[in-house]
């Protein structure tokens, strides 16, 4: 945030109709506030609406969008030969970013969705690796039982599968 | 968005020929793979979007009440998930898990740039049937306790893929010889430089010499 520069919020309203206002260098970590504000819109009092998004979500999405903003802000001023100052904020930032997701599945669905509807690749990323966490290590069953999955192979599906990569299913049975 | 947007052509490149290997060998699925592709319209492109309209599965819905969120991600984004699953364990039984997520690691692989099987005891028709449905492949690690001997070489030598590998990794397999290997070079299509890491380099034309591949030999392929 250096100084001088003029601070330009933006209002991002949910679909239940609550705003939220953060700086617009902040939001446009999406590529959906991105194009929005490229065609000239969205800088009004209005806001920018964003269908589909809950308040409950938008708000996390929100925090998201100022932990990151800040932290790359206070990169860009650090002196750029700190590195080791570099790497250490970077390790806070994805610490910050594990306890952040660090969610049950019900809300992680709702702001994966969000965060791919409104274009924020860092956390469709970080969401992504928080599903695939929960599955790592983790036998068929167990998955299922986890995320609540229905198995709907037949028997000759199952005995197929267990048949082309036996290394696996051998270890579980 | 994006990831949304860039489905169709990736779901195009998915049925490539090649794969007849995997079709066949996994006949009695086949019927369902059209199937399960529209139950995923219909579950999880539908749900994902709107938030569970009428048409969620029949048989779903009876069971459960709720559909889970996870079955509610748009396919793109489930194999996006799958993507990030580090071992061919974890791959494997997330394919075991449910037909629609068996079809979600399917794409995943087709999208798949790098695959090491170092550590698990693959198989000769299985490393082959995985490496064929990874079409965009470029690095292979066949490495430490994979099973595969010449014959499983050769299948691989047949994917598509395989003529667009800058790399492959053939480190410490006891079950391969010269003749494996040369198939799986010629396949390449490119001018590869041999280096045995172990002892020193080799020539490219020392591909034909008898060199005697233990499982104290490390191989590596590069291309130039």
């Amino acid at each position: 945030m250096a100084a001088g520069k003029p601070v330009v919020m933006v209002t991002l309203v949910s679909s239940d109709g609550q705003s939220f206002q953060l700086l617009e260098e902040a939001a446009l970590l999406s590529a959906m506030v991105r194009d929005t504000i490229q065609i000239g819109q969205g800088r009004g009092p209005a806001g920018i609406p964003i269908r589909n998004i809950t308040g409950q979500t938008l708000s996390m999405v929100v925090v998201y969008c100022n932990k990151h903003y800040t932290a790359a802000a206070a990169a860009d001023g650090d002196d750029a030969a700190d590195e080791e100052k570099k790497v250490a904020n970077k390790k806070q930032l994805r610490e910050w970013d594990e306890q952040f997701i660090n969610l049950e599945q019900d809300k992680l669905y709702d702001i994966l969705v969000a965060a791919n509807n409104l274009g924020i690749d860092g956390l469709v990323d970080l969401c992504c690796w928080r599903f695939a966490d929960m599955m790592k290590g983790k036998s068929a069953s167990e998955i299922r039982v986890k995320l609540g999955i229905r198995d709907d192979f037949t028997s000759e599906q199952r005995a197929q599968i267990e048949k082309d990569s036996p290394w696996v299913w051998s270890r579980t049975t | 968005m994006m990831r949304q947007n860039s489905a169709p052509p990736l779901a195009s490149r998915q049925p490539r020929p090649a794969m007849s290997s995997i079709k066949q060998s996994r006949q009695p699925l086949s019927p369902s793979r059209g199937e399960s592709s529209n139950a995923m319209e219909r579950r999880g492109v539908g749900g994902g979007g709107v938030g569970g309209d009428g048409g969620v599965g029949e048989a779903v819905a009876e069971e459960k009440e709720e559909e889970p969120y996870v079955e509610r991600l748009p396919a793109d984004l489930l194999a996006h998930v799958l993507t990030l699953l580090p071992s061919f364990y974890d791959l494997a039984m997330a394919g075991g898990v449910s037909r629609r997520w068996r079809w979600a690691v399917e794409r995943s692989l087709a999208g798949r740039r790098r695959l090491s099987f170092a550590g698990q005891r693959t198989g000769d028709d299985s490393t082959a049937r995985l490496v064929r449905a990874a079409v965009n492949l470029r690095d292979l690690d066949i490495c430490w306790g994979c099973h595969v001997t010449d014959q499983g070489l050769l299948k691989i030598s047949t994917a598509d893929c395989v003529k667009n590998l800058t790399s492959i990794s053939l480190w410490g397999l006891a079950g391969i010889t010269d003749n494996g290997v040369i198939h799986l070079v010629i396949s390449t299509n490119v001018h590869l430089q041999l280096t045995e890491l172990s002892t020193g380099n080799f020539s490219p034309q020392k591909i034909t010499g008898d060199f005697g591949l233990t499982t104290q030999c490390v191989l590596y392929l590069v291309k130039c």
